[in-house]
């Protein structure tokens, strides 16, 4: 029992680990296509500010993806099943340079094993409402928050004669916005985890129901997701940084701030969201104040239908791999 | 009224913020609602500097020779 829980959280690290290789390269892209960092120590920085994200976010997050199937209903085959789903995901999405979301393929993934192991009446309706309405708000948040930052230090700084000087505050001040997204992303991602582990010891009856998340789960869960932003996911941060719009500075400055500040808005607040959309959608949001035709709309659509395969993708992986898991994992 | 996809871009995501009220919970909903006032706040802008834009054209402008 206690290796099959051991090794249930190595998965559950694992996928974590996959999440920053994955989606952690979204909040590297636009501080390396704008050239401010090289890819080396950009990926050194957002993983220095994934793990100290401990430090700032509570573990709400984790309450969230802990309570999406009824309590207790999970086995460890079904998290185990989830884990992987989400992990599969994850890697056929890699493999083809889709930025999608690790956090939704979590979600799809314990949908699925949840289904798989006791029916649909296993699911929290109003916790997967909750994260269904901010899949769709989170990229529109993003949109206009970084539309919104972009017109406003336009309108600041029009008058202002001394580009390159201006040129070189943006950059310092992209330094501070990609901490400030990757502490976002830190607190919100690695939560996620948490919240799985979370289930898992109290399936497992290691902790009471309602019990707080141990000190060492939250470590270790952000230990393994600045590990995995570390060993970076370049195709993504290509598709992320240049594809869907070119970026100057102050444009990443920009999308990168409103990235944050949405992300530590839903982090505090404990909605898991996805910081794949919501930069995905800053950057449109930067990409409109030049001109709509300045978006790359086809890789932006791209983009928007790997999201919505993401979770029904995952709960089909997770639900098939429940099916030789539930012999074999007790 | 012709205005630009830009206007319509941002009457859409308004609108969009508006229908997701309903599936929203309440403790969340001025999420919706700031963001739907925000993306009209940017459609109203665009739409009014568009349509006076469009006035100016027609008009000939003052100050200015032929020559």
């Amino acid at each position: 029992m206690t290796v099959t829980i051991a090794l249930i959280v190595l998965v559950a690290l694992s996928f974590d680990f996959f999440n920053g290789f994955h989606d952690a390269a979204s909040s590297i892209a636009t501080v390396v296509s704008t050239r401010v960092l090289t890819p080396r120590q950009a990926v050194a920085w957002a993983a220095f500010f994934n793990f100290a994200a401990f430090l700032i976010f509570g573990t709400k997050v984790a309450n969230t993806i802990s309570n999406v199937v009824h309590p207790g209903t999970l086995t460890n085959a079904g998290i185990f099943a989830a884990l992987v789903g989400a992990i599969l995901w994850d890697i056929v999405t890699w493999i083809l340079g889709l930025p999608t979301s690790s956090s939704h393929a979590l979600v799809g993934g314990l949908a699925g094993a949840a289904v798989a192991t006791a029916g649909w009446k296993t699911l929290v309706a109003s916790e997967y409402q909750k994260i269904f309405v901010f899949i769709v708000l989170s990229p529109i948040v993003g949109i206009l928050l970084a539309f919104t930052f972009m017109t406003g230090v336009f309108w600041l700084f029009h008058r202002y004669r001394k580009v390159e000087k201006l040129n070189r505050g943006f950059r310092r001040g992209q330094l501070f916005s990609a901490a400030a997204f990757s502490l976002g992303h830190g607190g919100n991602d690695a939560q996620k985890t948490m919240g799985v582990i979370l289930a898992l010891l109290i399936a497992n009856g290691l902790l009471a129901k309602g019990s707080d998340v141990p000190l060492w789960v939250v470590l270790s869960a952000h230990a393994a997701i600045a590990l995995g932003t570390l060993l970076g996911g370049w195709r993504i941060v290509h598709t992320m940084g240049s594809k869907i719009t070119k970026l100057q500075p102050v444009g990443g400055m920009c999308a990168e701030s409103a990235a944050a500040t949405a992300i530590w808005g839903v982090t505090l607040a404990g909605i898991p969201v996805s910081t794949t959309h919501t930069i995905a959608g800053a950057i449109v949001g930067v990409g409109t104040t030049q001109r709509l035709s300045a978006v790359r709309w086809g890789v932006a659509g791209r983009v928007v239908w790997a999201w919505v395969l993401t979770i029904p993708g995952a709960f089909i992986m997770a639900w098939i791999a429940y099916l030789p898991f539930k012999g074999l994992v007790r | 009224m012709r205005l630009s996809r830009r206007s319509w871009f941002f009457l859409g995501m308004s609108v969009t913020c508006v229908v997701l009220l309903a599936p929203t919970p309440e403790k969340y909903r001025w999420v919706n609602l700031s963001m739907a006032a925000l993306s009209l706040m940017w459609f109203v802008a665009f739409a009014v500097e568009e349509i006076l834009a469009r006035r100016g054209e027609g008009r000939p402008r003052a100050g200015r020779s032929d020559r």
